[in-house]
């Protein structure tokens, strides 16, 4: 639950608004060219302010928000660049899944993301840019994405769990 | 296409052997739980929806009012202004989002309309921005056809609106005072 009052609400949607305007959007067209070297200069600063994991309290690193708060966040990043701002979205969402004696072990600043996988799995990915094996660190049952639709299957519908880099 | 700098991948699984993880339902230092993040990701999605329609409307209004046709300024033609104020409506319909008292959970059916309404908004107005923009817009040097593919992309997560509408009609509740086989 947010403890957080109207003002203090109001200066992280200006934080916000700020950082897209001033890193986000003359970043914008590096970012579409793909670059993750720019990403992670973005996400450094984002991280910095805490909205990597802006669900959690402060005991685990976060910053409180309650969801809406975060909605708001989002959409202010989301005017600077729509990725960054999914990239928030999608680490807040993985990372408000985890247990707290998980959550311990996670390092700050790292980016993270659902994949339908399970524990001592090995993941390659690979999209023509990026290649690598993640192991999984932790699995979580949770559905995400079509879980009740029968006209779409989706990977997403069966144990996702967090994946980093190696 | 679109959020470039947040790639998708395809994920290849081998001896896959799931083993319950420790603990119980998401972290209980967070604000939303294991069972209501779809609700989380397609609220989100309409909010970056949102932000996305929002930076369309700026940089089109800006340049429709410095890019000069005919002796005045573009924006002074109606079919200029037009798409202009369409935009502007679509961005005041904006629905808000709610959540419960506690700020913390997001009800389900009223997450999914908001991500079809936001992105279907959001695809609308970034198409009409390119078109304010003219052949210019359809250069990559502008920055506002990123923001049409960007807004198409969230009109496919974390899934197609047609299946997204599929899923709001599938939970409603049929009314009572519906009787089988009436029109």
């Amino acid at each position: 639950m947010s403890m957080l009052t109207a003002t203090e609400r109001a200066e992280i949607r200006g934080m916000a608004r700020e950082l897209a305007h001033r890193e986000l959007a003359p970043r914008a067209a590096a970012l579409d060219a793909g670059g993750q070297d720019v990403l992670a200069e973005c996400w450094s600063l984002l991280a910095e302010l805490g909205l990597d994991r802006a669900l959690l309290d402060e005991e685990h690193g976060g910053s409180g928000l309650g969801v809406l708060d975060l909605l708001d966040t989002i959409e202010e990043l989301a005017v600077g660049d729509g990725a960054v701002a999914m990239c928030v979205l999608l680490c807040n969402a993985a990372l408000a899944m985890l247990a707290d004696e998980q959550l311990a072990d996670v390092p700050a600043g790292a980016r993270w993301a659902l994949v339908p996988a399970a524990l001592g799995t090995e993941l390659t990915i690979s999209d023509g840019q990026l290649d690598g094996r993640w192991p999984v660190r932790w699995a979580r049952t949770a559905p995400t994405g079509s879980s009740s639709s029968s006209t779409a299957p989706s990977p997403r519908r069966r144990r996702p769990a967090l994946a980093q880099p190696a | 296409m679109g959020l470039r700098a947040a790639p998708a991948a395809s994920v290849e699984l081998a001896g896959v052997d799931y083993v319950p993880a420790p603990g119980g339902s998401g972290a209980q230092s967070a604000a939303v739980s294991v069972a209501r993040a779809p609700a989380l990701l397609r609220a989100g999605t309409a909010a970056i929806a949102h932000g996305i329609a929002r930076r369309s409307y700026q940089m089109a209004l800006e340049y429709a009012h410095a890019r000069q046709q005919g002796g005045v300024a573009i924006i002074e033609h109606d079919a200029v202004s037009d798409m202009l104020s369409a935009m502007a409506v679509r961005l005041a319909c904006w629905p808000q989002i709610t959540a419960d008292p506690a700020g913390v959970a997001l009800e389900e059916a009223q997450a999914l309309a908001v991500k079809i309404a936001a992105t279907d908004a959001a695809v609308a107005s970034t198409t009409d921005a390119v078109q304010v923009f003219g052949g210019v817009g359809y250069m990559v040097g502008t920055g506002i056809e990123k923001l049409m593919r960007d807004a198409k992309y969230c009109q496919l997560f974390p899934e197609p609106n047609w299946v997204a509408h599929n899923e709001l009609i599938r939970s409603e509740r049929r009314p009572s005072a519906v009787k089988a086989g009436a029109p």
